[in-house]
Order: C-alpha cells, then sequence, then structure tokens
C-alpha cells in the first residue's frame, strides 16, 4: 500500500496519488461536518431545555426562546448536517469508481436542432439583442451600460455568509456567558465556541476586506453615445471610476471574445478566448477627486473590418469594452460592458435576372 | 463547364469533422470494425448489450452507426441520447415508440440510474424490444464492445480527416500526435481539442 | 479518396457504405465565391452519375453553419424541396436558382469560432438512401482572426 504524499505537484484535473487515500479524506471531511453539526444542534438543543424546578421529571423550555431565534440557532447545524451528510453519501457511493463513472452525472438538458435560440436584432439574424444593454440612459451620453462582473455576488456572499456566521455565534457567547454568570461553566460550549469564534472572525474580516476593496477602488461606469455600434463609426464613451485612492493605472480598450460550448461525453464545456484587442486610452497615476470619481471622455472607433456581434445556441462572437485598473495596493481588477456591433450595412449591386445572365 | 477550386481555412479538428456519424469506428488498433458482426454477436448474447469505455474512445460513434447497420436491415430503431438524469421518463415514453422486435439504442446508460435501469430493462422485456447501451464501465447488461483509446486509433482516426495529405506531416506532425496522447490518455475526443489547438497554432506560424 | 477532399464540394457519405454515389458539380455566378450581404448569389448545378436510380425528391437550401470547437449551430436561409414528378424533372439532373443573401451573419474566420455560408443540395432515392453535396461561399470581408 503506498502512503499518500502530502506535499506534491499537482497535474492539471488529476489525482496524483491514491484514489482510495483521496476518497478516504474527503470521506473523513465530510463526516467531521456531520459530526459538527450534531454536537452543535445538540448543545444549542439541550442549552435551550431545562428541567422544571417543581417537577424534575420533566423538561420544558426554556422562555424567551421565540419561534425566529430556534430557526437562526439550528440553521447552521442544518447546514453543517446537510453539507457533510450529502458529501458523504457521494463519497460512499463513488468509492471504488473510475473518474468517468463519477463524470456521469446530473447535466443541463442540451437541446439539439437549428440554432437562434436566443432573440436577435431585428432584421440582423445571429445578432443578439440590445434591449438588456439600451434600457439605462446615462447621465451625460445616451446610454449607461450595465457591468458584466460577478464581484457584486462576491461582496453579498461574504457579507450573508459573516451575518449567519456570527449570529450564531452571539447566541452561542450568550448562552456561556449566561453560564458564567449563574455560576456554571460548560466547557464542552466553551470549546466549541472558540473554532466558531474564529471562524466568525474569518468571514468578517474577509466581507471588511472586500467592502473596502469595492469602497476604495469604487464603482466603474461606461456610458456611450449609441447603440448598437457600426463598424468604421467612432463613439463618445465617458468612464467613471470611483473610489477613494490612487489608481497606478486605468486601461480602456475593445475585445473581441469567441465562446464555444461543446460536449466531452456527458460533460458540458465552454471555452473562451479573445482574438482581438483594440486598445483605446490608458490613464497613468490617476488620483479620484475626494468624494467624487475619475471621469474621462475618449472616442471609440469601431475597426472598419469588425466582425459583427453573433450569438447562436452553443457559440458566440461578442465585443465588450473592457476596464483594467491597477489600484495602488491592491490587487488589479477588470471590469467588462458588453456591446453590440452590428454587420455593415448590406449593399444590393445586382437583381436576380441579371446575376442570372451573367452565369450564361 | 467552369471547374472552381474554392478554400478555406478548414480546420479538421472541428468538432463538425470529428463527430460521431462521420468517423468510421475503429478497434484500439486502428482497424475498421466488423459492424455486421457486431451485430450477430447482439443476436447471440440475448439481443442487448452495453458498449462499454472509458470518456472519448467512441462509444457513441459506433453506437451511432451499428444502429444504422441494424436500420438498415429494416429493423425499427430508437435513438435516445440522455444528458441528464430528467431524460429517464423521456426514456420510458421514447421506447414505446418502439415496436415488438425493435431496438431501443441508449447513449450514456448510467444517468439512468439503478431504479431507471431496471425500468428500462423491465419495459424492454414487456415490450419485446432489444437495448444497445454506452456506458462507462460494465454494467448490468453483457459486453458488447469495449472501447479503448490508443495512439493507433488517434493515428488512423485523424486518417480519416479532411485533407489529411495536405495537412499532415506539415501543420500537424507525427509528434504532435503523440503528445496529445501523452496529455489526453485515453480520451481521443480530449486529443482532437488538443489537436485543434495546435492546427492552430501552426497555421499561425507558432513555434512548437 | 477521402468524400471530404472533393474539389467540387463536400458530399456527405456514411462511413460504412457500398454504393455508388452521384457526384454534383455546381458553379456559382461569381468566380471568387465572395460576396456581399443583401447581394443575391445565383448557382448552375449539375448532378452526375445518377446510373439510372430515380431521385424521388430533392432538397436545395442556402444556409449558414458554425465550425470550430462548439457544437455546431445552423441557421437555414432559403429551403426548397422539389418531390413530385412534374418538379423533379425540371430540377434534376441540373438547374439554376438565385438566392438573395441576408445582412448576417458574415463568413467569419475565427481561431474557436467559424462561422461559414454553404448551398447544399440534398438529392432522395427510392431505395430509401440520400446524398448530401455542400459547397461553401463567403458573404462579407471581415478577415480571419489569429490567435493571439
Amino acid at each position: 500500500m503506498r502512503f499518500p504524499r502530502f506535499f506534491t505537484k499537482k497535474r492539471g484535473h488529476r489525482r496524483t496519488d491514491s484514489h482510495a487515500w483521496g476518497s478516504f479524506a474527503e470521506g473523513f471531511f465530510y463526516a467531521l461536518l456531520v459530526g459538527a453539526g450534531v454536537v452543535f444542534g445538540l448543545l444549542l438543543v439541550t442549552g435551550a431545555v431545562s428541567y422544571a424546578p417543581a417537577d424534575p421529571d420533566s423538561v420544558v423550555l426554556q422562555r424567551g426562546y421565540e419561534w425566529w431565534m430556534w430557526l437562526l440557532t439550528l440553521l447552521i447545524p442544518l447546514a453543517l448536517l446537510a453539507f457533510g451528510g450529502s458529501g458523504l453519501i457521494r463519497v460512499v457511493r463513488t468509492w471504488g469508481k473510475s473518474q468517468e463513472h463519477r463524470a456521469a452525472a446530473w447535466r443541463t438538458v442540451i437541446p439539439e436542432g437549428f440554432a437562434d435560440a436566443s432573440p436577435a436584432v431585428a432584421g440582423h439574424p445571429g445578432v443578439p439583442s440590445c434591449d438588456n444593454l439600451e434600457n439605462s440612459p446615462g447621465i451625460v451620453l445616451r446610454y449607461r451600460l450595465p457591468l458584466e462582473s460577478p464581484e457584486n455576488w462576491t461582496l453579498v456572499g461574504f457579507g450573508l455568509f459573516a451575518l449567519l456566521w456570527n449570529a450564531v455565534v452571539v447566541v452561542l457567547a450568550v448562552g456561556v456567558g449566561a453560564d458564567l454568570i449563574g455560576g456554571t461553566t460548560d466547557w464542552l460550549l466553551i470549546g466549541l465556541l472558540v473554532p466558531f469564534v474564529a471562524v466568525g472572525v474569518g468571514g468578517v474580516v474577509l466581507f471588511v476586506r472586500a467592502v473596502i476593496l469595492s469602497t476604495s477602488v469604487g464603482p466603474t461606469h461606461v456610458e456611450i453615445s449609441d447603440h448598437p455600434l457600426v463598424p468604421g463609426m467612432s463613439y463618445d464613451v465617458r468612464l467613471g471610476q470611483g473610489g477613494a485612492h490612487l489608481f497606478r493605472s486605468i486601461d480602456l480598450g475593445l475585445e473581441l471574445e469567441e465562446t464555444a460550448t461543446f460536449r466531452q461525453g456527458t460533460d458540458t464545456r465552454t471555452q473562451r478566448l479573445v482574438v482581438r484587442r483594440v486598445p483605446v486610452s490608458c490613464w497613468q497615476r490617476v488620483q479620484p477627486v475626494p468624494g467624487g470619481s475619475f471621469e474621462a471622455r475618449v472616442a471609440v472607433t469601431i475597426p472598419a473590418d469588425a466582425m459583427h456581434s453573433f450569438s447562436s445556441e452553443n457559440n458566440a462572437v461578442q465585443w465588450r469594452i473592457v476596464v483594467r485598473a491597477l489600484p495602488d495596493r491592491w490587487p488589479e481588477f477588470t471590469r467588462v460592458f458588453p456591446v453590440v456591433v452590428l454587420p455593415v450595412k448590406a449593399v444590393v449591386k445586382t437583381s436576380p435576372s441579371e446575376a442570372v445572365e451573367a452565369l450564361e | 463547364m467552369l471547374i472552381e477550386h474554392f478554400t478555406h481555412r478548414r480546420n479538421p479538428f472541428a468538432t463538425r469533422y470529428v463527430a460521431s456519424a462521420r468517423l468510421a469506428p475503429r478497434d484500439s488498433r486502428g482497424r475498421v470494425l466488423d459492424l455486421p458482426a457486431i451485430v450477430g454477436r447482439l443476436g447471440a448474447i440475448g439481443g442487448s448489450g452495453a458498449i462499454e469505455g472509458p470518456h472519448g474512445t467512441g462509444k457513441s460513434t459506433l453506437l451511432f452507426h451499428l444502429s444504422e447497420v441494424i436500420a438498415a436491415e429494416s429493423r425499427p430503431v430508437v435513438r435516445i441520447r440522455m444528458r441528464s438524469r430528467g431524460d429517464a421518463l423521456g426514456v420510458l415514453l421514447a421506447m414505446r415508440q418502439a415496436p415488438r422486435g425493435g431496438l431501443a439504442c441508449i447513449d450514456s446508460w448510467e444517468l439512468l440510474g439503478t431504479v431507471g435501469r431496471s425500468m428500462v430493462r423491465c419495459m424492454a422485456r414487456g415490450l419485446g424490444i432489444g437495448l444497445m447501451v454506452t456506458s462507462h464501465g460494465p454494467t448490468d447488461l453483457p459486453t458488447l464492445v469495449s472501447c479503448r483509446g490508443s495512439r493507433a486509433l488517434l493515428e488512423s482516426l485523424v486518417g480519416q480527416l479532411p485533407g489529411h495529405g495536405e495537412w499532415f506531416g506539415t501543420t500537424i506532425i507525427p509528434a504532435d500526435l503523440d503528445a496529445a496522447i501523452v496529455e489526453a490518455g485515453e480520451d481521443l475526443r480530449k486529443a482532437f481539442d488538443l489537436l485543434y489547438d495546435r492546427f492552430e497554432r501552426s497555421r499561425a506560424g507558432s513555434s512548437r | 479518396m477521402n468524400a471530404a477532399d472533393a474539389p467540387h464540394g463536400d458530399d456527405h457519405i456514411p462511413a460504412n457504405t457500398t454504393q455508388p454515389f452521384p457526384r454534383i458539380e455546381l458553379r456559382f455566378g461569381r468566380p471568387g465565391r465572395g460576396y456581399d450581404p443583401g447581394e443575391w448569389v445565383t448557382v448552375e448545378y449539375c448532378i452526375e452519375g445518377l446510373n439510372g436510380e430515380r431521385p424521388r425528391a430533392l432538397e436545395r437550401s442556402a444556409l449558414w453553419y458554425t465550425e470550430g470547437k462548439g457544437e455546431e449551430d445552423i441557421g437555414v436561409h432559403s429551403f426548397e424541396r422539389f418531390a413530385t414528378v412534374e418538379t423533379i424533372d425540371r430540377v434534376v439532373p441540373e438547374g439554376t436558382f438565385a438566392i438573395q443573401l441576408p445582412t448576417s451573419p458574415l463568413s467569419y474566420e475565427g481561431v474557436i469560432v467559424k462561422i461559414r455560408w454553404c448551398i447544399r443540395l440534398r438529392i432522395f432515392f427510392e431505395s430509401g438512401r440520400d446524398h448530401v453535396s455542400e459547397h461553401v461561399f463567403s458573404v462579407g470581408r471581415v478577415p480571419p482572426s489569429i490567435l493571439p
């Protein structure tokens, strides 16, 4: 039997060591979560009940616990049980099975058939609809482009986690405090409280860091003078970058990205590739106005030979305005604003009768 | 009549050229499979069987071509390709359309789950239809064919791709196939994916 | 010979077929096969090698399809089917037709996504088999994208 190596270079997606050891460790981790959920839940429940003084043979719920308190306090142990339990079941089911067998799991049904599943611009088959890009008027220019970025969801996620986790920590801490004041010391509860406080503090730190990053770098706004765009034409673009601190650089550019969705067996994968970058403008050592934002107005010219925007069921060609900023003492971030480029104007040169004559 | 020659930058490893319907199924040594013989074996093992093998080893391709051979013999064939567990009901409904003596070809047998597979087998017995399925490993059905990927198979499949004589040895060389097999293992679909990228880079003039 | 090497288009021949297949020669009105959106595309075709086998239907279509690493998508712009004796005699073994191109999509030579336009002729025979011939042409003047 080969013992696991704890320090080794991971090669891509494949495991570099024994599947059995890996599955065992995975199962042990989920079992720990289940155990934590059970212990935590029991402690919470036992802490909420007590013997009736007049009748030691019966137990009563402590007064002062509203229904929402129960819901809140049991949320974490239930989540631990659910997560740990499902993971444990998965490990048991896949024990000894090959990677391919495990990969045959739930997948989204991909309908087959003709393309054009997404709404298109009228008169331009295959060109994606602009509706969602033109429903927000700009302050100065005609349209304000929507942001395509997952940053906001990260902030919300951190915030929710920190709030829920620390709510439970507070309840636990109150319970421990009440016991101490009452002269009893529940060492088990105190021992459990320590790691929970650590995680709670960590959650708060992550959330605060995300908030600081978000407020320090501030929001990014892009407005444009017209939309959809046409190759060869120039458009006014107004960039607004908020933030309280210095930016070492801010880059504004146009990118063309190809997206292809394909199936590998029962897996569905999507690959994206930026095939063209058109630099527009770059600013160095930018200090936003305190309480305001850095603003700049530039002309963006769509290349005359640009491919138009295209979208079908499994493939897409999309243009985006991309803002890359490097704040001082913070990591670089990228914000993407999709745009739609129409095809060049169609020119009808011949009638069918003239074209048929050309054949003869 | 004027003969014109129109060229476009076709990548022979594009999905449309390596799709199941285009490539003749071969064994792990690259030899063309005797499809009628396999169909005969299906009858010999009871009318139902599984094509098993890892990801990207040609199971779907073989299933498609075998179903074509069977359909050409005027035997009713129902082809079902599963994408998720939610398709189980659709499988049962589709099987009901197959007349007695027909054959249901189901791609991705494992997605049905234990209960789904039992139901499908019971329905097949009740309706008097055979089953030919693909799976990633041994199943509750007898194994009809075992598919395995290999360097020899990859080379023979690459030989079937359009314009092979024009680009093999220049844009794509044997060492590229070796590198693709090393990285992809038995997954020839992944090997094609890697060779697609290699072809584009070579055409762009990138060095190896 | 690999059927896809045919100089007069791509003939889609099932891998395990042993029957002789017809050959379709198709001529575009423009030698370079390059068109702008909105223009008329005219084609003249000739079907050879029928060997006395009577077709029961012919379909003529103009469509775009994607090619690359993604699953293939297609969009049919123009479609005609001839399935009666009278109509088939007018279009087999040779014929001429014209279609007006739409404004989009344009032909595109990307890296992982390519968009191609083609004329597709499909012949159905009384025996039940069918034969497809595909002839690519280009729409628009978008230069190829290259790997960055």
